[in-house]
């Protein structure tokens, strides 16, 4: 193999090789801790809501855009969740996704029809959201009931099965189907797309929808972990998320990504705080080695686009 | 297909009436006027090869024709019925096809992809929202178009943008052809070319006219123009300098026209 051809073999497989090397490190620093039955059950769970809501930025990011608004999301829709769960119990799960749902159509109604930047729009959401959520709440947790059928969305294995579930269906809508494939089309190249009579708008206006579902149900799926909503939850989420797409192979300039890898991206970072919190490092040391991990990770693979242009 | 036939039935059959008449198109971008008062009529059957300098407006009237975008003001009949080529769908099921100056491939997908997209073969699991694609079918199917067509690419699933920029042209060009149309536009098919191929693509023009398709062919290659075209329409500066028959005229009276805008 020449070094081009590693460079390629790890570009495509980064996040592959970027689980097997935290694995590896702190499974020779930890084993007693880290490569337990219990501890990685423990990964396993703390990963189900991180890939959920990674699932759903993979399309936008894969259709060239952006979604940073999806912390703000996950907080809203698990308060409001939350304060259904007297009320509807067990069903108070769909609440969720619906409202996550609604705010991501608010999101790309903005983006399409008001011809914003997604950037923009998301940021503007990332602060409504989040100050609805304040407001809703009153600045305190939302709390459920202590015992409620509720509970169950947060019980292991059920994060995992919704985790697993959806990597398998959405990961055929990208592969199978012609949505997956306009939104290729749309990352690749928008007005070739539109010349070419896909109904660009439309797939635009419904990636945001979908990223809205699936915040929506990662804030249902952490209220029941939680046991309550919590206003200040998930701040900071859209950057853990963006760097799952983004470790998972799926560039940020667009037409092309992996929901599978989006997965593995999700179980890379996961893993990885989970090492460090055992190592006993300090949570700011960890926040800053997320941060290099995600830009060795974009170093590695961003050779694979050839990429002309930087933006 | 079924929707153009459908579609094309119920427009009135006059058998005179052109395949597609534009009536004063007139194109304006902001104070740029790119298309002026344009009448023209295009029939089954021939080849009209749209001529102009650099910046003429001939691919503003391939954009308008194409439902890229829409005329500023002057009216359209197709087979006699007015219409309104409001969008690339609209272009398509009135049986129009083309082949953009740019190809508009998209270089991040697959060879058979291209030739499908927009138009995939599928299996609705809910209509209009979740289309699962027959890729197997559409795979087999764009192997025989390039069969057909004579026309050699490696592998059907590696990416446009790994093709050499003949290779480009050769399936922007089957795309256009392998649905049955009505009409055809060709855009300076033959530009990334090598002298063999542009032959081919002569050949092929041609052969679609005598399928009764109106062709629409656009070049500055006035050895193609003589060649392969039936009447010739020259645009100056965005108006309609001359409409002649090609054995009427001389190509050096055609570069005259061209160049001063003047019969
Ligand atoms: N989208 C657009 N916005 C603004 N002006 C445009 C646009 N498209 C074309 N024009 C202008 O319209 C005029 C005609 O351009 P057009 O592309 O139709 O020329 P052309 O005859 O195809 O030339 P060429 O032989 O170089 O391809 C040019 O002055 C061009 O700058
Ligand atoms: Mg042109």
């Amino acid at each position: 193999m020449s070094a081009g051809d590693v460079g390629r073999f790890l570009s495509r497989y980064i996040a592959y090789v970027a689980l097997i090397a935290v694995v590896l490190v702190f499974g020779i620093l930890s084993p007693d801790r880290f490569l337990t039955v219990n501890n990685l059950g423990i990964v396993l769970q703390n990963t189900a809501v991180l890939c959920v809501v990674a699932i759903g930025i993979t399309f936008i990011i894969i259709g060239g855009s952006i979604d940073l608004s999806v912390g703000s999301l996950m907080a809203f829709s698990g308060a409001v969740t939350a304060s259904m769960v007297p009320s509807m119990g067990a069903y108070a799960f769909i609440i969720g996704p619906l409202v996550g749902g609604a705010l991501g159509a608010i999101n790309g109604a903005i983006f399409v029809f008001g011809r914003i930047p997604s950037f923009v729009v998301t940021l503007g959401m990332l602060s409504v959201a989040r100050g609805c959520t304040v407001i809703f709440t009153g600045g305190a947790p939302v709390p459920i009931p202590l015992s409620s059928d509720f509970y169950m969305f947060g019980t292991p294995p059920v994060p995992f099965i919704i985790a697993a579930i959806s990597v398998v269906i959405m990961g055929a809508l990208l592969h199978f189907t012609t949505y997956g494939r306009y939104t290729l089309a749309i990352g690749g190249d928008e007005e070739k797309a539109r010349v070419l009579g896909i109904p660009v708008d439309t797939v635009k206006f419904a990636m945001f929808v979908i990223s809205g579902i699936f915040a929506g149900m990662g804030g249902s799926i952490l209220t029941s972990q939680l046991g309550s909503g919590s206003p200040t939850v998930g701040t900071g989420f859209e950057l853990l998320a963006i760097s799952a797409v983004v470790i998972g192979g799926t560039p940020l300039t667009g037409g092309t990504g992996s929901i599978i890898g989006t997965a593995v991206g999700s179980l890379v970072i996961m893993s990885l705080a989970n090492g460090l919190i055992i190592m006993g490092v300090p949570t700011n040391v960890q926040t800053v080695l997320t941060g290099v991990v995600l830009i060795v990770a974009v170093m590695i693979s961003i050779r694979r686009g050839k990429l002309k242009i930087i933006k | 297909m079924s929707a153009t036939e459908a579609e094309m039935s119920q427009l009135p059959r006059q058998d005179q009436a052109p395949f597609l008449k534009l009536s004063g198109i007139t194109k304006r971008w902001g104070a740029l006027t790119a298309l002026e008062d344009i009448d023209l009529e295009i029939h089954r059957g021939e080849v009209l090869g749209l001529l102009g300098d650099n910046g003429a407006g001939k691919t503003t009237m391939v954009n308008l024709i194409s439902g890229v975008f829409a005329p500023s003001s002057g009216t359209m009949e197709c087979c006699g019925a007015p219409v309104k080529i409001s969008s690339p769908d609209r272009a398509h099921s009135l049986g129009i096809e083309t082949v953009f100056q740019d190809l508009a491939l998209l270089p991040n997908l697959a060879v058979a992809d291209n030739l499908f997209i927009g138009r995939e073969r599928t299996f609705d699991i809910v209509p209009k929202l979740i289309r699962v694609l027959k890729r197997r079918e559409m795979e087999r199917d764009a192997a025989e178009t390039l069969k057909q067509l004579d026309i050699h690419i490696p592998s059907l699933r590696v990416n446009v943008n790994a093709l050499s920029g003949g290779q480009r042209q050769a399936i922007a060009i089957a795309r256009a052809i392998r649905w049955k149309a009505n009409m055809v536009i060709l855009d300076e098919p033959t530009a990334a070319l090598s002298v063999p191929e542009q032959n081919k693509v002569l050949a092929l023009t041609r052969q679609l006219a005598s399928q009764g398709v109106a062709v629409l062919y656009i070049t500055h290659n006035m050895g193609d123009v003589m060649q392969v075209t039936d009447r010739i329409a020259v645009l100056y500066r965005g108006r309609k300098a001359a409409e002649m028959r090609t054995s009427e005229t001389s190509q050096k009276d055609i570069v005259h026209v061209i160049m001063s805008g003047e019969r």
